[in-house]
């Protein structure tokens, strides 16, 4: 139970540092997407092969 | 939320490439597990030197991360992204004051995986409602094979069945949510969960995360497969299949889809027709905090484009677009797929919903009621706790 409450407060406390994010008012010039590096993250894998089990 | 699904090899490669061709940089692609990803979220988009530029993320998780500013405006991309033609639904959960902050990236959806050659012999037929669905999966169980094998905490395939009785796992009054597991249409969908748990199943009570599609392939020197029916997403079909080893690694095997042995169908109504499942699928954001927007934008662009919409509906992956859904095919996995998305639902488009899935609390009923607990009263102890979480932001 001392754990959930746990994993409850810290999910709690990470959305209240969130609340400090504050959004872009104006759009950026396209021209300055040239050569800029990003990073995209994606979820999961779809299982396409699977790990032997047995 | 969701679940599993996801962006194969092929399309992440063709990311990267059009991306290089538009700006010249570089499209650095980080997977991320289901599982721990809400946490790795919250630390990460407020840090500007951390925080992935563009993220996928459970569309069940849109409110949460919008209402907090973490996303950044894109309403003036909207038209040009897809507009009316983007997934209603899921364009929804991710606006803001009439604002958008997050758009479908894909939808998914559930339906049901089973045995044809089971069935056969135990002579039962493809069951058109609900209540058939059990007494079928009742018939075919014993001890090493679950007529209908579903994890006891697995909430998000066994919410169908609060959705299905006319239940739901909150509602909305004014600008508060209130959890409903108490309502009686929704008990009446969890005692029929657990009768099916209870006489059909044999998955463990505290599996969560199930991976079904293990436990209908006959594994190799293995009498006969642990399921004679699953649910599962619609993607899980290529997991699902006669077992052979992998060519290219002999650690990993590869399943064939064998229409002999296996079909298709999706979850029946109570009275028939199709019960709603739980709509799978995502939402795509441009962080807030990225010293990148422009970047972010241009691979927003090239997602929506028609031909990664269509990339997409090739490989099994709802478009957001539904000028493109076509490109899903005809084939049962198609039909399945979108018979079953039609009907289908969300979570909660509350605040603190995001708070409500990392808490665990979900998976804890679940499995206390497939556990054989007291529905009403378990409903009425989990209703509480739900309660404190859900319209805090």
């Amino acid at each position: 139970m001392k754990r959930k409450i746990a994993s409850i407060a810290a999910a709690t406390a990470a959305l209240v540092v969130l609340a400090g994010c504050s959004t872009p008012s104006e759009a950026p010039n396209p021209d300055d997407a040239k050569g800029q590096n990003i990073t995209f993250w994606l979820m999961g894998v779809t299982p396409r092969t699977l790990s032997v089990t047995t | 939320m969701a679940d599993g699904g996801d962006t194969p090899d092929t399309l992440r490669d063709y990311l990267k490439t059009e991306y290089k061709k538009a700006t010249g940089g570089t499209l650095t692609i980080e997977e991320q597990g289901w599982g721990d990803a809400l946490a790795k979220l919250q630390t990460a988009l407020p840090d500007a030197d951390n925080t992935p530029d563009v993220t996928e993320i459970g569309n069940t998780w849109s409110p949460t991360f919008t209402n907090v500013g973490a996303f950044s405006d894109i309403s003036d991309m909207y038209d040009e992204l897809g507009g009316d033609k983007l997934l209603t639904s899921f364009v929804d959960v991710g606006k803001v004051d009439g604002k958008n902050y997050a758009l479908p990236y894909y939808f998914g959806s559930r339906y049901v995986f089973y045995r044809k050659d089971l069935y056969a012999a135990a002579g039962v037929e493809v069951p058109t409602t609900l209540p058939q669905l059990t007494e079928i999966a009742q018939k075919l169980h014993n001890d090493s094979t679950s007529g209908f094998y579903l994890g006891g905490e697995d909430w998000r395939n066994g919410v169908s069945w609060i959705f299905a009785y006319g239940g739901d796992l909150a509602k909305q009054d004014g600008d508060q949510w209130k959890s409903s597991l108490s309502d009686p249409k929704s008990i009446e969908g969890l005692e029929a969960l657990q009768e099916l748990y209870t006489s059909a199943s044999n998955a463990p009570v505290t599996e969560a995360d199930s991976t079904p599609w293990v436990n209908i392939n006959t594994q190799p020197e293995a009498a006969g497969p642990e399921a004679a029916t699953i649910i599962a997403p619609g993607w899980a079909h290529w997991s699902i299949g006669d077992l052979a080893p992998d060519p290219k690694d002999d650690t990993k095997q590869v399943a064939t889809w064998n229409d002999e042995v296996f079909g298709a169908y999706v979850l029946p109504g109570v009275d028939g027709g199709v019960a709603p499942v739980f709509a799978g699928g995502s939402n795509i954001a441009i962080s807030a905090s990225s010293k990148n927007q422009a970047g972010a934008r241009e691979l927003m662009k090239i997602i929506f484009s028609k031909e990664y919409q269509e990339m997409l509906g090739a490989n099994g992956l709802g478009p957001a677009n539904s000028d493109y859904v076509s490109s899903l095919g005809d084939d049962q996995f198609a039909k399945a797929l979108i018979e079953s998305a039609l009907g289908s639902k969300l979570t909660p488009a509350a605040v603190g919903w995001a708070g409500v899935e990392g808490s665990g609390l979900l998976e804890e009923f679940f499995g206390k009621v497939n556990a054989g607990g007291d529905v009403a009263s378990l409903a009425a102890e989990y209703d509480k706790k739900i309660d404190e979480l859900i319209n805090k932001s």
